[in-house]
Protein backbone atom coordinates (compact mmCIF):
# COMPACT_ATOMS: atom_id res chain seq x y z
CA UNK A 1 0.00 0.00 0.00
CA UNK A 2 1.64 3.07 -0.82
CA UNK A 3 2.20 6.18 1.68
CA UNK A 4 1.84 9.87 1.11
CA UNK A 5 5.71 10.82 0.49
CA UNK A 6 7.20 14.35 0.78
CA UNK A 7 10.18 14.12 -1.92
CA UNK A 8 12.44 17.86 -2.24
CA UNK A 9 13.84 18.11 -5.45
CA UNK A 10 17.20 20.03 -5.88
CA UNK A 11 17.85 22.74 -8.55
CA UNK A 12 20.61 25.10 -9.44
CA UNK A 13 19.74 28.39 -8.83
CA UNK A 14 16.78 29.86 -10.73
CA UNK A 15 16.05 33.20 -11.80
CA UNK A 16 13.85 35.19 -14.40
CA UNK A 17 15.60 33.77 -17.06
CA UNK A 18 14.14 30.35 -15.94
CA UNK A 19 10.97 29.23 -16.83
CA UNK A 20 9.58 27.24 -13.39
CA UNK A 21 6.72 25.08 -15.45
CA UNK A 22 10.18 24.05 -17.46
CA UNK A 23 12.54 23.85 -14.50
CA UNK A 24 10.00 21.36 -12.73
CA UNK A 25 10.37 19.78 -15.81
CA UNK A 26 13.93 19.65 -15.97
CA UNK A 27 14.54 18.48 -12.28
CA UNK A 28 11.39 16.40 -11.36
CA UNK A 29 9.63 15.38 -14.46
CA UNK A 30 11.08 12.14 -14.39
CA UNK A 31 9.58 11.90 -11.07
CA UNK A 32 5.98 13.03 -10.87
CA UNK A 33 3.46 10.73 -12.03
CA UNK A 34 -0.90 11.56 -11.83
CA UNK A 35 -0.97 10.66 -8.56
CA UNK A 36 1.66 13.13 -7.10
CA UNK A 37 0.99 16.67 -6.23
CA UNK A 38 3.91 19.73 -7.17
CA UNK A 39 4.38 21.68 -4.75
CA UNK A 40 6.76 24.97 -5.46
CA UNK A 41 8.03 27.37 -3.32
CA UNK A 42 6.64 31.09 -3.38
CA UNK A 43 9.71 32.88 -3.23
CA UNK A 44 10.98 31.05 -6.37
CA UNK A 45 8.22 31.65 -8.24
CA UNK A 46 8.09 35.18 -7.91
CA UNK A 47 11.77 35.13 -8.74
CA UNK A 48 11.47 33.40 -12.27
CA UNK A 49 8.51 36.25 -12.45
CA UNK A 50 11.06 38.94 -12.29
CA UNK A 51 9.20 40.01 -9.03
CA UNK A 52 12.16 41.16 -7.55
CA UNK A 53 13.97 44.56 -6.63
CA UNK A 54 16.75 46.66 -4.61
CA UNK A 55 16.64 48.76 -2.01
CA UNK A 56 18.80 50.61 -4.38
CA UNK A 57 16.01 51.04 -6.95
CA UNK A 58 13.54 52.35 -4.70
CA UNK A 59 12.54 56.23 -3.37
CA UNK A 60 10.73 55.50 -0.17
CA UNK A 61 7.68 58.04 0.26
CA UNK A 62 6.81 59.66 3.42
CA UNK A 63 3.69 57.09 3.80
CA UNK A 64 6.60 54.20 3.90
CA UNK A 65 8.98 55.89 6.31
CA UNK A 66 6.06 56.72 9.18
CA UNK A 67 4.18 53.26 8.67
CA UNK A 68 7.27 51.15 8.44
CA UNK A 69 8.16 52.65 12.39
CA UNK A 70 5.05 50.78 13.55
CA UNK A 71 5.84 47.42 12.80
CA UNK A 72 7.25 44.99 14.74
CA UNK A 73 11.01 44.64 14.13
CA UNK A 74 10.82 41.22 12.65
CA UNK A 75 8.31 41.91 10.16
CA UNK A 76 9.49 42.43 6.70
CA UNK A 77 7.66 45.65 6.23
CA UNK A 78 9.79 47.04 9.17
CA UNK A 79 12.51 48.46 6.84
CA UNK A 80 11.21 51.44 4.29
CA UNK A 81 12.46 49.14 1.69
CA UNK A 82 10.18 46.43 2.54
CA UNK A 83 7.17 48.78 3.04
CA UNK A 84 7.93 51.28 -0.13
CA UNK A 85 7.75 47.72 -2.25
CA UNK A 86 5.06 47.24 -0.96
CA UNK A 87 3.50 50.61 -2.20
CA UNK A 88 5.34 49.78 -5.31
CA UNK A 89 2.63 47.19 -5.97
CA UNK A 90 -0.51 48.06 -4.38
CA UNK A 91 -0.36 51.77 -4.18
CA UNK A 92 0.84 54.38 -1.26
CA UNK A 93 -2.78 54.97 -0.70
CA UNK A 94 -4.02 51.66 -0.40
CA UNK A 95 -1.38 50.64 2.12
CA UNK A 96 -1.58 52.92 4.01
CA UNK A 97 -5.31 53.03 4.10
CA UNK A 98 -5.29 49.72 5.07
CA UNK A 99 -2.84 49.88 7.86
CA UNK A 100 -5.17 52.45 9.59
CA UNK A 101 -7.89 49.83 9.14
CA UNK A 102 -5.57 47.53 10.36
CA UNK A 103 -4.61 49.58 13.64
CA UNK A 104 -8.04 50.38 14.25
CA UNK A 105 -8.81 46.44 13.81
CA UNK A 106 -6.34 45.75 15.97
CA UNK A 107 -7.79 47.70 18.86
CA UNK A 108 -10.68 45.72 18.37
CA UNK A 109 -8.34 42.68 18.79
CA UNK A 110 -8.65 41.48 15.28
CA UNK A 111 -5.10 40.58 13.91
CA UNK A 112 -4.29 40.88 10.31
CA UNK A 113 -6.62 43.16 8.78
CA UNK A 114 -3.81 45.16 7.35
CA UNK A 115 -1.59 42.08 5.50
CA UNK A 116 -5.48 40.81 4.09
CA UNK A 117 -6.47 44.11 2.46
CA UNK A 118 -2.70 44.76 0.97
CA UNK A 119 -1.32 41.60 -0.59
CA UNK A 120 1.98 42.71 -1.57
CA UNK A 121 2.47 43.72 2.16
CA UNK A 122 1.35 40.17 3.20
CA UNK A 123 3.48 38.29 0.00
CA UNK A 124 6.64 40.41 0.44
CA UNK A 125 10.20 39.31 1.58
CA UNK A 126 12.42 42.38 2.36
CA UNK A 127 16.56 41.69 2.30
CA UNK A 128 17.76 38.82 3.69
CA UNK A 129 14.48 37.06 3.07
CA UNK A 130 15.69 34.71 0.20
CA UNK A 131 19.10 32.99 -0.64
CA UNK A 132 22.25 34.55 -2.40
CA UNK A 133 21.99 35.93 -4.62
CA UNK A 134 18.88 37.15 -3.84
CA UNK A 135 19.63 38.17 -0.48
CA UNK A 136 20.49 41.65 -1.16
CA UNK A 137 17.04 41.82 -3.12
CA UNK A 138 13.47 42.27 -1.51
CA UNK A 139 11.47 39.77 -3.44
CA UNK A 140 7.41 40.32 -3.94
CA UNK A 141 4.61 37.85 -4.39
CA UNK A 142 4.01 36.02 -7.13
CA UNK A 143 1.72 36.87 -9.88
CA UNK A 144 -0.87 34.43 -10.80
CA UNK A 145 -0.34 31.91 -8.54
CA UNK A 146 -3.54 30.02 -9.73
CA UNK A 147 -2.31 29.78 -12.94
CA UNK A 148 0.95 28.98 -12.69
CA UNK A 149 -0.25 25.74 -10.71
CA UNK A 150 -2.80 25.11 -13.58
CA UNK A 151 0.83 25.31 -15.93
CA UNK A 152 2.33 22.75 -13.93
CA UNK A 153 -0.65 20.55 -13.82
CA UNK A 154 -1.01 20.57 -17.46
CA UNK A 155 2.91 19.79 -18.49
CA UNK A 156 3.73 17.55 -15.59
CA UNK A 157 0.53 15.85 -15.46
CA UNK A 158 0.73 15.27 -12.01
CA UNK A 159 -2.40 15.03 -10.18
CA UNK A 160 -2.52 18.66 -8.63
CA UNK A 161 0.00 21.48 -7.98
CA UNK A 162 0.56 24.39 -5.64
CA UNK A 163 2.29 27.58 -4.99
CA UNK A 164 3.06 27.47 -1.56
CA UNK A 165 4.38 30.31 1.06
CA UNK A 166 6.60 28.06 4.15
CA UNK A 167 8.65 28.63 6.85
CA UNK A 168 11.03 26.79 9.90
CA UNK A 169 8.36 28.59 11.78
CA UNK A 170 5.64 26.18 11.46
CA UNK A 171 4.10 28.49 9.01
CA UNK A 172 2.50 27.09 5.72
CA UNK A 173 0.18 29.21 3.35
CA UNK A 174 -1.05 28.18 -0.18
CA UNK A 175 -0.82 30.93 -2.21
CA UNK A 176 -2.09 29.26 -5.41
CA UNK A 177 -3.46 26.19 -6.68
CA UNK A 178 -4.36 23.91 -9.90
CA UNK A 179 -8.29 22.92 -9.80
CA UNK A 180 -9.55 20.50 -6.85
CA UNK A 181 -7.26 21.12 -4.42
CA UNK A 182 -7.73 21.93 -0.96
CA UNK A 183 -5.16 24.15 0.11
CA UNK A 184 -5.70 23.98 3.68
CA UNK A 185 -5.03 20.01 3.93
CA UNK A 186 -1.72 20.92 1.64
CA UNK A 187 -0.61 23.41 3.67
CA UNK A 188 -1.09 20.80 6.79
CA UNK A 189 0.75 18.37 4.77
CA UNK A 190 3.67 21.29 3.97
CA UNK A 191 3.61 22.28 7.57
CA UNK A 192 7.29 21.18 8.51
CA UNK A 193 8.52 22.78 5.67
CA UNK A 194 10.35 19.87 3.57
CA UNK A 195 11.52 22.87 1.23
CA UNK A 196 14.22 22.92 3.98
CA UNK A 197 16.30 25.83 4.33
CA UNK A 198 17.91 28.42 1.65
CA UNK A 199 20.95 26.37 1.64
CA UNK A 200 19.43 23.05 0.72
CA UNK A 201 17.82 24.56 -3.15
CA UNK A 202 15.25 22.97 -3.02
CA UNK A 203 12.44 24.73 -4.10
CA UNK A 204 10.20 22.06 -5.79
CA UNK A 205 8.51 19.33 -3.12
CA UNK A 206 6.60 16.53 -4.92
CA UNK A 207 4.11 15.01 -2.63
CA UNK A 208 3.76 11.44 -3.58
CA UNK A 209 0.60 8.89 -4.30
CA UNK A 210 -1.65 11.67 -2.82
CA UNK A 211 -4.45 10.86 -5.05
CA UNK A 212 -4.66 7.01 -3.71
CA UNK A 213 -4.42 8.00 -0.04
CA UNK A 214 -7.39 11.16 -0.99
CA UNK A 215 -9.46 7.63 -2.20
CA UNK A 216 -8.71 5.33 0.63
CA UNK A 217 -9.85 8.27 3.40
CA UNK B 1 -17.71 85.67 8.47
CA UNK B 2 -17.31 83.03 6.04
CA UNK B 3 -13.59 83.99 5.09
CA UNK B 4 -12.42 84.23 8.91
CA UNK B 5 -14.38 80.76 9.52
CA UNK B 6 -11.88 79.26 6.44
CA UNK B 7 -8.73 80.83 7.65
CA UNK B 8 -9.43 79.03 11.31
CA UNK B 9 -10.07 75.70 9.24
CA UNK B 10 -7.01 76.29 7.86
CA UNK B 11 -4.95 77.09 9.71
CA UNK B 12 -6.70 74.29 12.25
CA UNK B 13 -5.18 71.83 9.97
CA UNK B 14 -1.82 72.86 9.66
CA UNK B 15 -1.62 73.24 13.66
CA UNK B 16 -2.62 69.11 13.78
CA UNK B 17 -0.49 68.67 11.37
CA UNK B 18 2.36 70.13 12.60
CA UNK B 19 1.33 68.59 15.84
CA UNK B 20 1.42 65.24 14.45
CA UNK B 21 4.59 65.75 12.33
CA UNK B 22 6.14 67.14 15.65
CA UNK B 23 4.85 63.66 17.87
CA UNK B 24 6.06 61.15 14.43
CA UNK B 25 9.66 62.67 14.87
CA UNK B 26 9.95 62.52 18.79
CA UNK B 27 8.66 58.88 18.21
CA UNK B 28 11.38 58.42 15.56
CA UNK B 29 13.92 59.54 17.59
CA UNK B 30 12.70 57.64 20.44
CA UNK B 31 12.58 54.21 18.47
CA UNK B 32 16.07 55.04 17.26
CA UNK B 33 17.49 52.94 14.20
CA UNK B 34 20.44 50.62 13.72
CA UNK B 35 24.13 51.93 14.33
CA UNK B 36 26.47 49.38 12.85
CA UNK B 37 30.25 50.25 13.33
CA UNK B 38 33.16 48.05 12.56
CA UNK B 39 35.51 47.95 15.71
CA UNK B 40 38.95 47.93 13.45
CA UNK B 41 40.79 48.82 17.09
CA UNK B 42 39.51 45.88 18.48
CA UNK B 43 40.77 43.62 16.03
CA UNK B 44 43.11 40.54 16.09
CA UNK B 45 47.03 40.77 14.72
CA UNK B 46 47.13 39.75 11.24
CA UNK B 47 48.21 35.99 11.19
CA UNK B 48 50.19 33.61 8.47
CA UNK B 49 46.67 31.24 7.63
CA UNK B 50 48.76 29.98 4.79
CA UNK B 51 52.29 30.23 3.13
CA UNK B 52 54.22 28.42 0.16
CA UNK B 53 57.28 30.23 -1.85
CA UNK B 54 55.80 32.77 -3.41
CA UNK B 55 52.68 33.22 -1.38
CA UNK B 56 51.34 34.31 2.02
CA UNK B 57 47.77 34.03 2.93
CA UNK B 58 47.21 36.55 6.52
CA UNK B 59 44.08 36.62 8.83
CA UNK B 60 42.81 39.16 10.69
CA UNK B 61 39.29 39.25 12.52
CA UNK B 62 37.34 42.80 13.07
CA UNK B 63 34.68 42.58 15.81
CA UNK B 64 31.61 44.89 14.31
CA UNK B 65 28.43 45.92 17.21
CA UNK B 66 25.02 47.43 16.23
CA UNK B 67 25.04 50.23 18.83
CA UNK B 68 21.19 51.01 17.79
CA UNK B 69 18.20 50.57 19.28
CA UNK B 70 16.66 48.65 15.87
CA UNK B 71 17.75 46.04 13.83
CA UNK B 72 20.26 46.64 11.41
CA UNK B 73 20.85 44.43 8.17
CA UNK B 74 24.49 44.33 6.54
CA UNK B 75 23.39 43.82 2.73
CA UNK B 76 27.10 43.66 1.53
CA UNK B 77 30.55 44.02 3.13
CA UNK B 78 34.23 44.59 1.43
CA UNK B 79 37.73 45.41 1.81
CA UNK B 80 39.26 47.91 0.14
CA UNK B 81 43.24 47.70 0.23
CA UNK B 82 45.19 50.56 -0.77
CA UNK B 83 48.54 50.55 -1.54
CA UNK B 84 49.56 52.49 -5.22
CA UNK B 85 52.09 50.84 -6.99
CA UNK B 86 54.02 54.11 -6.80
CA UNK B 87 54.41 53.35 -2.92
CA UNK B 88 55.22 49.53 -3.26
CA UNK B 89 55.01 47.29 -6.49
CA UNK B 90 56.68 44.49 -5.37
CA UNK B 91 53.55 41.99 -4.62
CA UNK B 92 50.02 41.54 -6.03
CA UNK B 93 47.48 41.83 -3.30
CA UNK B 94 44.00 39.91 -3.29
CA UNK B 95 41.83 40.95 0.22
CA UNK B 96 38.24 39.47 0.59
CA UNK B 97 35.82 39.35 4.05
CA UNK B 98 33.59 36.32 5.33
CA UNK B 99 31.09 36.53 8.50
CA UNK B 100 32.74 34.39 10.79
CA UNK B 101 29.12 33.03 12.19
CA UNK B 102 28.51 31.76 8.12
CA UNK B 103 32.10 31.48 6.53
CA UNK B 104 32.02 30.95 2.95
CA UNK B 105 35.28 31.29 0.72
CA UNK B 106 33.49 32.99 -2.48
CA UNK B 107 34.17 36.60 -0.93
CA UNK B 108 30.52 37.28 -1.07
CA UNK B 109 28.88 38.75 1.92
CA UNK B 110 25.55 37.27 2.39
CA UNK B 111 22.99 39.65 3.78
CA UNK B 112 22.81 39.45 7.95
CA UNK B 113 20.18 40.79 10.19
CA UNK B 114 22.26 42.28 13.45
CA UNK B 115 19.93 42.69 16.17
CA UNK B 116 20.21 46.26 18.90
CA UNK B 117 23.29 45.27 21.33
CA UNK B 118 24.65 42.28 18.87
CA UNK B 119 27.19 42.10 16.57
CA UNK B 120 29.76 39.87 15.03
CA UNK B 121 33.17 39.11 13.72
CA UNK B 122 34.37 39.83 10.09
CA UNK B 123 37.38 37.61 9.13
CA UNK B 124 39.58 39.49 6.69
CA UNK B 125 42.26 37.64 4.43
CA UNK B 126 44.80 39.09 2.17
CA UNK B 127 46.61 37.39 -0.13
CA UNK B 128 49.94 38.53 -1.30
CA UNK B 129 51.46 36.70 -4.01
CA UNK B 130 55.03 37.54 -5.27
CA UNK B 131 56.11 39.32 -8.53
CA UNK B 132 59.09 38.08 -8.41
CA UNK B 133 58.35 34.53 -7.02
CA UNK B 134 59.41 34.61 -3.56
CA UNK B 135 57.28 36.18 -1.08
CA UNK B 136 59.63 36.81 1.18
CA UNK B 137 62.56 38.17 -0.34
CA UNK B 138 59.44 40.70 -2.19
CA UNK B 139 57.94 41.84 1.18
CA UNK B 140 61.29 43.57 2.15
CA UNK B 141 60.69 46.77 2.26
CA UNK B 142 56.39 46.26 2.56
CA UNK B 143 54.92 49.79 3.81
CA UNK B 144 52.46 50.29 5.98
CA UNK B 145 49.07 49.44 4.08
CA UNK B 146 45.90 51.41 5.02
CA UNK B 147 42.76 48.83 4.47
CA UNK B 148 39.22 50.16 4.85
CA UNK B 149 36.20 47.74 5.63
CA UNK B 150 33.23 49.47 3.44
CA UNK B 151 29.50 48.08 4.29
CA UNK B 152 26.15 48.80 3.36
CA UNK B 153 23.41 48.68 6.27
CA UNK B 154 19.79 49.09 6.12
CA UNK B 155 17.77 49.70 8.76
CA UNK B 156 14.45 51.46 9.53
CA UNK B 157 15.83 54.65 7.76
CA UNK B 158 17.15 55.08 4.17
CA UNK B 159 20.21 52.38 3.24
CA UNK B 160 23.96 53.85 3.76
CA UNK B 161 27.62 53.13 2.99
CA UNK B 162 30.41 53.52 5.54
CA UNK B 163 33.45 52.15 5.94
CA UNK B 164 36.06 52.00 8.76
CA UNK B 165 40.14 52.56 8.39
CA UNK B 166 42.96 49.28 9.88
CA UNK B 167 46.51 49.49 9.05
CA UNK B 168 48.55 46.70 8.06
CA UNK B 169 51.77 47.87 9.39
CA UNK B 170 55.53 47.02 8.39
CA UNK B 171 55.82 45.71 11.66
CA UNK B 172 53.14 43.57 12.41
CA UNK B 173 53.57 42.33 8.89
CA UNK B 174 57.10 41.52 9.87
CA UNK B 175 55.68 39.88 13.14
CA UNK B 176 53.23 37.79 11.15
CA UNK B 177 56.04 36.66 8.93
CA UNK B 178 58.59 35.52 11.59
CA UNK B 179 55.55 33.35 13.35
Amino acid sequence: MANLELVPVHTRILTHRDDIVEAIMHYAGDNIGPEDIVCVAESVVAITQGRITRPEELRPTWQARLLCRFVPAEGSMSSVYGMQSAMELDGKWKVFGAFILGAIAKAFRKDGVFYQISRAAALTDDVTGTMPPFDKHIVYGPKDADKVAERIVQRTGSYGAVVADVNDLKRAAVLGHSRGMDPKRIARILIDNPFGNDDQMTPIVIIKNFASISERQ
Amino acid sequence: MYFYTFVNIIVTIIFIVAVLFVAFRIFAWKQGDEHIVMLPKKRTPFEVEDISFNQVTLVSDIPFVNKGRQNGTIMDLYPRHLLPQEQFDAVQIHSWTTDLADERHDGYWKSVIIEPRKGGTVRLRLILTAKTGNIRKDLVGFPDMNIDIVYQVVGRSDWHISKNRLILTAEELQQAMRQ
